[in-house]
């Protein structure tokens, strides 16, 4: 065979075999960014979400963000054996305590309910209300979003139309409608917001799932016999995921702030349960007389806020996502 | 059994409607494959050639049935492929493989390289340890060390994930692999040794190959047949010896004029093509190529040359040629067996 005669390039010459083929090679990819160098150095193959997980790690912000945020979830959940004193029960005679009276680390509400635990025990409901919204909303909508993006032709049209209607209204008065109309009550609050965060969601994992699938892996899947859902399940949803997931992440601060509006307008909980929004509605009126105290449940609403969106910066950058 | 050729392609026509009009309305159809025709018997290779945004990739999609044609059959072994359709053509999808251009987007990321090839035998139903050692098997085929199973596609260079594509098609034991331009992507150094890995995978794997490529120089090399394609239509065909020695259309004598040469002496080349692809939307009247051709004539504008034996083994489409009297109209190449 006159192979390696005609096709002897300079660099080639003495290959022609494979073997010689992948030192080659192997020797060209040595210009790769660095973090992959750096995982060479492990030995470790790397994949996709190993990968993503050790890019955020190096982003300091998010992981401080992260572990604030894992602290206060911790709390929350341990809130009914950690709290020092009753959630619902108050010494009347000590109201409105300021931050530092003995016994009350964080002073006392308008009712001489410790504040500690009220913000222990307000968190649990707080962080529900607004995580749970955004996650279930993250995977309906996705799930939406994918097969509106992948089928194109009428299941596109009517998903994305339906979603259209909703965008009609601004997001903070559709919540508001819906939970007005379902009543008050956590479960309805959750379920206004979960209304409210489909329609994002989906138009986003709608617009990645277009851009997946014109890649050439997706047509290689078809050619190679995969039916459409074996196509999604493999190859469109991981990479869908990813997106959809920071996006989603970027919905957590707004969607807490969201959850306490709705309680703090009375669409929420019901006294005399602890929660942030409602906590802020009560100590409203003793902002003149006590104001660091009234501030508490805010600045916590505040802060949580932040930390998710911090967090969200993080993983936008570590999955590389343009959204 | 020289009966059936594997690969029997007819009259195949694809046409795009270009929207852009008012409220979307269809502006015109870009015409991307216009009755091309061809055949490829068993174990030969037919290499496509002809300019970006020729049809070369439309025809290869058309072939295996990722679009649906406007016009025309595509039978392979005898088998419309468009009387089949859901579970029934999905099956047959295992002897019809490609391999794409680009080495980058034809990998899914979140997949390592065993996944990404055990994927196709999942897709039709095989499991366990068999799955395992076909990968492994094809994997050491096409030149992939044993480890090069745990990577992912961002820690392989382009011949590297060239070969993982080259193995993802060849697990599946096709009979038909279309590879539509698989080096183009790549640098020379390593076309070469992708180029001389597929030439010994295609006779270990017994495989019946249509090779797309706007390099001359890669075609020779690997073909049997030559057809050369201008704007969706196929304007000469022949068996490689001829179409390098004695090119008759002006457009394959411009391709191949073309084509860097260090053995040519100096100052003796032809002028090149002159002007870009005319539109496909709003194609000439005529003969095609009629707008950068060297030799046109008056007819030209009027009639569309059919394609016409000149030789039982080459036929070209030009009013240059006289048009024999027996076998006017669109004569398929029939690559024979080499």
């Amino acid at each position: 065979m006159d192979a390696p005669e005609r096709w002897g390039m300079p660099l080639a010459g003495a290959a022609g075999g494979s073997a010689d083929g992948i030192a080659l090679e192997a020797g060209l990819a040595v210009g790769a960014p660095e973090w992959v160098e750096a995982e060479g150095a492990e030995g470790q193959p790397s994949s996709y979400w190993g990968r993503c997980w050790r890019r955020f790690l190096v982003d300091r912000l998010a992981v401080a963000a992260l572990v604030g945020l894992l602290v206060v979830a911790a709390l929350a959940v341990l809130a009914p054996w950690i709290a020092p004193a009753s959630a619902t029960d108050g010494d009347v005679a000590l109201r409105l305590a300021p931050i530092g009276t003995p016994g009350h680390i964080l002073g006392t509400d308008e009712q001489g309910r410790d504040m500690l635990t009220r913000l222990l025990h307000g968190a649990r409901l707080t962080l529900l209300a607004g995580i749970v919204p955004v996650l279930a909303a993250g995977f309906i909508g996705g799930a939406l979003g994918i097969i509106a993006g992948h089928f194109r032709g009428l299941p596109n049209t009517i998903i994305m139309r339906t979603m259209d209607v909703f965008y009609a209204f601004p997001a903070i008065l559709l919540a508001i409608g819906l939970a007005a109309a379902l009543g008050p009550g956590l479960r309805n609050a959750i379920i206004a917001l979960l209304v409210v965060w489909i329609p994002p969601v989906v138009r986003v994992a709608e617009t990645i799932t277009r851009r997946v699938a014109v890649q050439e892996f997706i047509e290689a899947a078809q050619a190679s016999g995969a039916t459409p859902w074996q196509i999604i399940r493999y190859h469109v949803a991981g990479n869908v995921a990813g997106p959809v997931f920071v996006y989603a992440s970027t919905l957590f601060g707004v969607s807490i702030v969201f959850a306490a509006g709705l309680s703090f307008l009375g669409l929420g909980v019901a006294p005399p349960t602890a929660e942030w929004g409602l906590m802020l509605a009560s100590l409203k009126d003793a902002i003149y007389t006590n104001p660091a105290v009234a501030a508490l449940p805010g600045a916590a609403i505040f802060f949580i806020s932040v930390a998710f969106n911090l967090v969200s910066d993080g993983l936008r950058d570590a999955l590389d996502v343009r959204l | 059994m020289a009966a059936t050729p594997l690969l029997d392609v007819q009259d195949l026509r694809k046409e795009f409607p270009v929207r852009g009009g008012w409220l979307g309305r269809a502006r015109g159809t870009v015409r991307a494959v216009e009755n091309v025709s061809f055949r490829i018997e068993r174990g030969s290779t037919l290499g496509l050639v002809g300019e970006s945004g020729c049809g070369k990739s439309t025809t290869a999609r058309l072939v295996l049935r990722l679009l649906e044609p406007d016009g025309g059959s595509v039978r392979f072994d005898g088998v419309d492929l468009a009387t089949l359709s859901g579970s029934a053509l999905r099956a047959l999808r295992r002897d019809l493989q490609i391999v794409f251009q680009d080495p980058y987007s034809s990998l899914n990321p979140q997949m390592c390289v065993r996944d990404l090839v055990g994927f196709n035998l999942r897709v039709h139903g095989e499991r366990g340890p068999a799955v395992d050692a076909a990968v492994a098997t094809v994997l050491s085929d096409v030149g992939l060390a044993r480890d090069y199973a745990e990577r992912y596609p961002h820690e392989l260079s382009g011949g590297q994930r060239q070969r993982v594509n080259l193995a993802r098609a060849l697990v599946l034991r096709p009979r038909l692999l279309v590879a539509d331009e698989p080096v183009s992507a790549l640098d020379k150094s390593v076309q070469a040794q992708v180029l001389n890995l597929f030439v010994d995978l295609r006779a270990q794997y017994g495989l019946t190959t249509l090779f797309i490529s706007h390099d001359l120089n890669v075609v020779e090399y690997l073909s049997d047949w030559v057809a050369v394609m201008y704007l969706g239509q196929i304007v000469e065909w022949a068996r490689v010896e001829r179409i390098y020695s004695q090119p008759l259309h002006p457009y394959t004598r411009a391709l191949l004029a073309a084509v860097p040469d260090v053995d040519r002496p100096r100052g003796r080349r032809p002028p090149p093509l002159a002007g870009d692809l005319p539109s496909p939307l709003d194609p000439p009247s005529g003969c095609r190529f009629r707008t950068r051709c060297p030799h046109v004539m008056p007819v030209c504008a009027e009639v569309a040359p059919a394609l016409t034996p000149q030789t039982p083994d080459h036929a070209v489409a030009c009013h240059l040629y006289p048009v024999a009297a027996s076998a006017a109209g669109s004569v398929p190449p029939v690559a024979a067996g080499s």
